[in-house]
């Protein structure tokens, strides 16, 4: 690739510019980039790494870091059965989207349903998923109606061919107008492992169709270890560190997270995340929450650890790879072509466990008001400053195309 | 719609003028003093002949030829997005693949730097890598991610099996529907983990996409009430019940391309890229394509904007919700001509 001088560039492009007899409004025209550019790729970096990747402000908005089991439902139309027979036979036929559209058979109006769930990812066989479904006509969104149950299927993970899973156990109200479903994994046997599909084919009270509903969560029945509610706190360079009890069964790559609330404020203060290799060796994992962070939101005094929650990698090579897979770009190419003949779902957690944590109470002052440092954060930010030098170049904002 | 390129535009005598600056430019463009790629990364696709890892020409035809300009070198990420998870570690699965093409291309340390080009699945597939890799401490560089109709956050057209009718091999579902269910999708990783690199989407809010006739008002969340926007879905209840507004491209809803933290109903994109903190449930370091530096989800403020770049963008554009009036496949048209059209220094 040719190499040239900064002034040259401009040179060059201003003399394009005028060679072509371009006059587009932006050409030429210094553009303000804010943090578009790569200096405010730096800017933005630079305040990211204030505190450290593993240990970071948690508030209220952050709906799914404080939920992190569940992902919630939301409110769908029922569709016939026989709506979507007639859907298949319609496109195996070979019609166009409007042929069908003019065949098909939609009814004027479709009961909607919901399923409010209590989580969406179950780790061990001891957890429990509980939905309730509720079916409402179309034109009253807030009154249900009366639903027969006619079937229940679970479905199994893709990976293990979509196996059926047997009937679901549930129950509905004395109006019929909710019902509850409730599964537990029966053992740790790898066909409950994964995505599974709650189906629920019913009749709506009123109307002949038949209607299926369905629900979707993640199954880890075999866990890569549990967490014993042990727990230990001290200080650290300012920072405050909670170690966790683990019993860790499997060496594997994980990703163990954790909130901290402030519990003078009542709020969520802090979310931790490690990236590491667990090891049946460990007897604590050490979470970290960053002192600059307390300071710079005026925590003090006690706080509560929750939400503990591990996630693992299912990977079909050594974690030690996962970690850096730069330092093993080699061994992971040469992978490439020696990939496992079966293929399993990417993830297992730890047992889920509703272990919480009070700690002492700490003063503000307690905490160190350093910003992150370390030699890792220090290269990327060189890596970022001369990308934004080499690009912060008034020339260079100019667009591509008049 | 498409992209309109130059063949596209206007008379031969333009055309000449056009061809001859873009020669020009093309031939003298600058330099950095390092490498610079871009990764275009795909979403759902069914190809049997498709090859696996990253190339300089569209090989599977995911992205029906579009190229973006650019004074690098475009690397089309390809990976198995019909029967792997977009987090799969197994090669050629999503995240085995996109790993692969960053630690080839986007490492500093040999000089590289990368722009990221994402659609839809693979937008899951890029942000899981870097969620669960080691970005913050490694060299890998990313200066950039365009987000076009990004599934990060699943789809509802997944959870209920209706995706199989949508693009890929009519009638059939591929395994990857399995992990763009919304549940699947939002607790494969920490969404929020991008690590300082900003995910700028493109997120489709239109009323007219395929099968338009099944999916419309049936399964993407909807919302009445005051501020809606108008080239979202119009819906009523009943016979005479208020018109509800649901905003999708008609395959993913705004709580995903929009890089919402949880699964409602969204008119709008926010941003949480400093300076903007959007409250009402954005994941971190996710905004829409492109900044203004002014107003922070007013919209009775008088923003400034930046972008679009290219008269297509332009076209699309909805300011006040930050919404592009797109369906599901054209935005990768919108993002990668407003890479080939915004500044060199944004987009080299």
């Amino acid at each position: 690739m040719l190499r040239i001088e900064k002034n040259t560039v401009s040179l060059l492009l201003t003399g394009i510019a005028l060679g072509c007899g371009v006059t587009g409004p932006a050409f030429g025209q210094v553009q303000n980039l804010d943090d578009a550019s790569a200096r405010g790729s730096l800017a933005i970096f630079a305040d990211f790494a204030k505190y450290p990747p593993e240990s970071r402000p948690l508030n209220s908005s952050n709906w799914d870091l404080l939920h992190p089991w569940l992902t919630e439902g939301s409110l769908m139309s029922l569709l016939p059965v026989a709506t979507v027979r007639q859907l298949e036979l319609l496109q195996n036929s070979g019609l166009s989207d409007d042929e069908i559209a003019q065949r098909v058979t939609m009814p004027s109006s479709l009961p909607r349903y919901q399923f409010d769930v209590n989580k969406t990812i179950l780790a061990g066989t001891q957890d429990t998923l509980r939905a309730k479904l509720t079916v409402t006509p179309a034109d009253e969104l807030n009154t249900p109606v009366r639903i027969h149950v006619v079937k229940t299927e679970l479905i199994g993970d893709d990976y293990f061919g979509s196996p059926s899973l047997g009937s679901v156990p549930f129950s509905c109200d004395s109006a019929n107008a909710t019902c509850t479903f409730e599964w537990t994994a029966p053992s740790a046997d790898k066909k409950y492992w994964g995505g599974l599909q709650l189906n629920v084919t019913l009749t709506v009270e009123g109307i002949e169709d038949e209607y299926l509903a369905q629900q979707s969560f993640y199954s880890s029945p075999m866990v890569a270890g549990k967490f014993t509610g042990s727990f230990n706190e001290h200080l650290e360079n300012g920072s405050l560190v909670i170690d966790v009890g683990v019993d860790v069964q499997k060496r594997m790559a994980c990703f163990v997270t954790g909130n901290l609330y402030s519990v003078d404020k009542a709020v969520p203060a802090v979310f931790v995340q490690r990236r590491m290799i667990v090891d049946p060796s460990m007897k604590f994992i050490s979470l970290t929450f960053f002192g600059k962070i307390f300071r710079d939101y005026g925590y003090s005094g006690a706080f509560r650890l929750q939400d503990l929650k591990a996630q693992c990698e299912n990977l079909p090579y050594p974690p030690e790879w996962f970690m850096d897979s730069l330092a093993h770009q080699a061994e992971l190419q040469a992978f490439q072509n020696k990939q496992p003949a079966t293929m399993e779902p990417p993830r297992i957690y730890f047992e889920y466990s509703e272990y919480s944590y009070l700690t002492h109470g700490y003063s503000n002052a307690s905490f160190s008001d350093e910003e992150w440092q370390s030699p890792t954060k220090t290269r990327k930010l060189e890596m970022l400053k001369k990308a934004a030098a080499d690009l912060d170049d008034p020339a260079l904002q100019v667009r591509k195309h008049p | 719609m498409n992209f309109r390129t130059p063949a596209s535009l206007g008379g031969t005598a333009i055309m000449r003028t056009i061809v001859c600056c873009l020669s020009i430019l093309l031939f003298s463009a600058p330099t950095f003093g390092r490498e610079i790629n871009v990764l275009l990364i795909h979403g759902r696709l069914h190809n049997t002949h498709e090859r696996y890892g990253h190339f300089t020409h569209d090989q599977a035809g995911a992205w029906n030829g579009l190229k973006p300009l650019t004074t690098g070198t475009v690397w089309y990420v390809q990976w198995d997005a019909w029967n792997h998870y977009f987090d799969d570690h197994s090669w050629p699965g999503g995240e085995a693949v996109v790993r692969d093409a960053i630690d080839a291309k986007c490492d500093a340390n040999k000089g590289q730097e990368c722009w990221i080009l994402c659609h839809s699945a693979g937008c899951a597939a890029f942000e899981d890598y870097l969620s669960n890799s080691d970005y913050a401490h490694n060299s890998i560089l990313i200066e950039h991610v365009m987000a076009a109709d990004s599934a990060a956050g699943g789809s509802e057209l997944a959870d209920n099996g209706l995706l199989r009718w949508i693009g890929g091999r009519t009638g059939q579902s591929g395994r990857l529907d399995n992990s763009l269910k919304t549940s699947y999708a939002r607790g494969a990783y920490n969404h929020n983990h991008m690590q300082g690199v900003v995910v700028r989407g493109v997120g489709g809010a239109t009323d007219n996409y395929p099968l338009h006739f099944l999916i419309a008002c049936n399964f993407f969340p909807s919302q009445t009430g005051g501020r809606l926007n108008s080239e979202c879905t119009p819906c009523i209840a009943g016979r005479f019940g208020p018109i509800y507004r649901e905003c999708s491209d008609g395959t993913v809803a705004l709580h995903s391309s929009g890089a919402h933290n949880r699964k409602a109903s969204f008119q709008d994109c926010n941003s949480r890229i400093p300076p903007h903190d959007d409250t009402k449930g954005t994941y971190a370091f996710h905004g829409w394509w492109i900044n203004d530096h002014v107003c922070n989800g007013d919209f009775s403020q008088g923003c400034s904007w930046n972008g679009p770049y290219s008269n297509n963008g332009r076209s699309l554009w909805n300011p006040p919700f930050k919404t592009y009036h797109v369906d599901h496949s054209d935005g990768k048209t919108v993002v990668v001509g407003e890479y080939t059209e915004a500044p060199f220094s944004l987009c080299p």
